[in-house]
């Protein structure tokens, strides 16, 4: 997930709560930030792809030798590096996952899906119907918990982020909205959305500070207005386009040059299509994006981004193509590309950044997180 | 004695402070602002490099230093004499031998796997699959094709006929024939229960055989799995290369699959191939000459060469409905574009992949020749009838 990781990692970075309002019970003095203007402080990403490639190169290689185990190292050293070098206010971020907790987590997850899986295949009808609404009753705990466990292991400045909501709001968030969305043929979709982005962002906190989102229902429906005009359009266009060239392919006479003109010409159409998927893939991550990042906000903190649609989708078009001709090989400058682009355009309008302060953390669990990774689960904003 | 630069968290407020921790064998203190902190030295422990990132000093308590790394840096670390996995790990990342041999080593081992690997895993896989879920996946897939086809022209006797004298020389579930306008004469296997037949290719000829030859070559696509082993294929690929890569989502997700689908072409090739070596056998055990599978070649390709017209935008059809369901994470099992092209049939040399038997030698032929071969989910056409003609012979 390169650009959904590092959007989820700037989402870790960005649910920066509010301190200004936390009293001090042994000096009465009032709130010092009462009245103050805010101060624009951007966010500063210092990966440098050349860098990222070693990291990542070095962290395949050793996963494949060790069939995978080393794997949970992998991920530790990667998150470490995304976070490590992002940079708020002269400070860096920290992920602080145990590569040891989350093998075991892997483990389990493995077992688990294996067993679900075997289940499945030998179980008669009526006994994988009910293992799957077993299976469906137990996603909104994975989903709570991954989300509780990456919170907690973020930190800024010595403290840990954390995550306070339940897995009921997750079975909310994540599946009756959704199924909402379903029921009503896709319009109601958008309201899911705006959903679970209140259930992540007014249960993210910061230390002791928790955030909330000032977004409405609408703004997701601007989301899903944009995205599916572009899609409609765009891909009318597009289709005239590439029919009309097609039938000149068809109209060469030399025998001989209709192959190489068929397949050249197919391979422009194919290219095509191939920007235009990438393309809205951009509009709707540039879009949902801006809608969320531009509603954080933390009695007196806001957060702001400029991140646009021909912005994000000039990265993430140059990413796709650089990564198509490279085999695949140019993946981390184009992860480190789209991290560098988001974070140049994400900032906080802060009034008090210094006087945050740390709550004594929950446990460790990685279980939650890896078995939703196991069951590919998309987690993030 | 080392100085090093860096800052101080104290873990329990947000900011840091601008620091210095100097470490001697004896002592190590850490200076902030105006105030000081005395630490054992032997309990300090340096986190492995990442990159130049500022490098974590830490001694069992939850402040904690976070030195640039500098050179002194390293030699401190020299001198304590400690060294993790992970101080290991960095120092690979830092030998640009290392680095040039992982990758080269990362793309063969891919490039092996999935030559070799996948195709084997997906076809032990194949045979352990439930009957339903082939019956399923027919099912849903000629749900989804029946948009684009009609209910099949052919009289009720006709097609009695057929599938009486198809099923009799080896059965499948479930044998249909439809009207598709524009798909000309075709045949899919949807999976190891299901084939369908266009009345297009039916009228090719008058000669049953012929359509026999053809079935069977349906029917070695249904009996090898080739369907769910084509599947089984794009799960085995996309799970190998999550678990290399760690995460893949939008965007790379789409990149990975294009060494998925041109390795799918080659797989579906050699499919076809294997689809054609069990029609010759059958053919030859009825007694019939496989030939009759090289003439319905020549009939399909010849109806084919009038309609390319229709064909392009079929295949365009098909192109845009797999760049809209693929956007959906993970492998597509019930893709009907997909299912289409793996579906393995015997004509599409009309799909305007064909090849241009007349002018082998014209460069830009060969170019285009080995671009589409590259591309194209079946063998030549020209190759295959040589084939059929070769196998022929041997009787």
């Amino acid at each position: 997930m390169s650009e959904e990781t590092s959007i989820e990692q700037t989402g870790g970075v960005s649910n920066v709560s509010n301190v200004s309002n936390v009293s001090n019970v042994s000096t009465p003095i009032p709130d010092p930030t009462l009245g103050r203007d805010p101060v624009r402080i951007p966010f500063k990403f210092h990966g440098d792809g050349g860098e990222f490639f070693r990291i990542w190169i070095v962290n395949i290689v050793l996963s494949i030798l060790t069939l995978g185990i080393y794997s949970a190292w992998a991920k530790v050293r990667t998150k470490r590096y995304f976070y490590g070098n992002t940079e708020l206010d002269g400070d860096r971020f920290d992920y602080l996952g145990d590569p040891v907790a989350i093998l075991v987590g892997r483990i389990l997850a493995i077992v688990l899906l294996v067993f679900y899986q075997a289940l499945l295949g030998f179980a008669p009808s009526f006994f994988s119907g009910l293992i799957g609404l077993l299976f469906l009753a137990a996603l909104p705990w994975v989903i709570y918990r991954a989300l509780r466990f990456n919170a907690q292991m973020s930190s800024w400045r010595g403290i840990r982020f954390g995550f306070d909501g339940g897995w009921v709001g997750a079975a909310k968030a994540y599946l009756l909205w959704p199924l909402f969305g379903l029921v009503t043929l896709g319009f109601g979709m958008p309201y899911a959305w705006f959903k679970q982005n209140q259930y992540l962002l007014s249960n993210y906190r910061f230390g002791a500070s928790t955030s909330t989102s000032t977004t409405e229902p609408n703004d997701f429906y601007l989301v899903a207005l944009a995205v599916f005009g572009f899609a409609s359009f765009g891909g009318l266009v597009l289709f005239g386009f590439t029919s009309s060239l097609g039938f000149n392919g068809m109209a060469s006479d030399g025998e001989f040059n209709f192959d190489a003109l068929f397949a050249l010409g197919g391979l422009f159409a194919g290219a095509l299509y191939f920007v235009f998927y990438v393309m809205i893939f951009a509009v709707y991550e540039a879009r949902y994006f801006s809608t969320v990042y531009n509603n954080i906000e933390i009695s007196g903190n806001y957060v702001g981004t400029s991140v646009s649609i021909v912005g994000l989708g000039r990265i993430v078009v140059g990413n796709a193509v650089l990564m198509l001709v490279t085999l695949g090989l140019y993946y981390p400058w184009a992860r480190v590309r789209m991290t560098q682009y988001l974070q140049d355009n994400l900032w906080i309008d802060a009034v008090d950044l210094d006087s945050f302060v740390a709550k004594s953390s929950d446990g460790n669990d990685p279980l939650g997180e890896e078995i939703g990774e196991a069951f590919d689960i998309g987690i993030g904003l | 004695m080392t100085v090093l630069t860096g800052t101080y968290y104290d873990g329990e407020s947000s900011r840091g402070h601008a620091a210095t921790l100097q470490v001697s064998r004896l002592q190590a203190v850490l200076a902030y602002a105006d105030q000081s902190i005395q630490i054992d030295p032997n309990s300090l422990e340096v986190e492995a490099a990442l990159g130049r990132m500022p490098r974590k000093i830490t001694w069992q308590s939850n402040d904690f230093f976070a030195a640039d790394a500098t050179i002194e840096l390293d030699q401190l670390i020299g001198s304590i004499g400690r060294s993790s996995m992970m101080d290991w790990v960095a120092g690979l990342e830092k030998r640009g031998g290392v680095i040039i041999a992982a990758t080269l080593g990362t793309l063969l081992f891919i490039l092996g796997f999935g030559i070799y690997g996948v195709p084997k895993i997906a076809e032990a896989a194949a045979y352990i699959l439930p009957q339903g879920f082939s019956a399923q996946l027919a099912t849903s897939t000629l749900e989804k094709l029946d948009f684009g086809l009609d209910e099949s022209a052919l009289s009720d006797e006709r097609q009695a006929q057929l599938q009486a004298y198809f099923l009799s020389r080896g059965a499948v579930d479930e044998l249909y024939f439809r009207h598709a306008q524009g798909v000309g004469a075709n045949a899919f296997t949807l999976s190891q229960t299901t084939v369908v037949f266009t009345d297009g290719l039916v009228q090719l000829t008058d000669d049953d055989d012929e359509l026999l030859a053809v079935y069977f070559h349906e029917l070695g696509h249904a009996r090898l799995l080739h369907v769910e082993r084509s599947i089984l294929q794009s799960v085995a690929w996309a799970a190998v290369l999550t678990m290399i890569t760690g995460d893949v989502g939008g965007v790379g997700e789409l990149v990975l699959a294009l060494p998925l689908t041109l390795g799918q072409a080659a797989y579906s090739r050699k499919h076809e191939r294997e689809a054609d070596e069990f029609a010759i056998g059958e053919l030859k055990s009825l007694g019939i000459s496989p030939l009759k599978l090289a003439a319905m070649l020549d009939r399909i390709e010849a109806s084919h060469s009038f309609s390319h017209e229709d064909d392009l935008s079929i295949s365009l059809d098909l192109k845009s409905t797999e760049s809209t369901e693929s956007t959906s994470t993970g492998p597509q099992v019930e893709d009907p574009a997909n299912e289409d092209s793996q579906g393995a049939d015997v004509s599409n040399a009309g799909e305007g992949l064909a090849e241009n038997p007349n002018d082998p030698k014209d460069e830009e032929s060969n170019f285009s020749r080995s671009l589409l071969e590259l591309l194209s989910s079946h063998p030549i056409t020209s190759e295959r009838k040589a084939y059929i003609r070769a196998a022929a012979k041997d009787n």
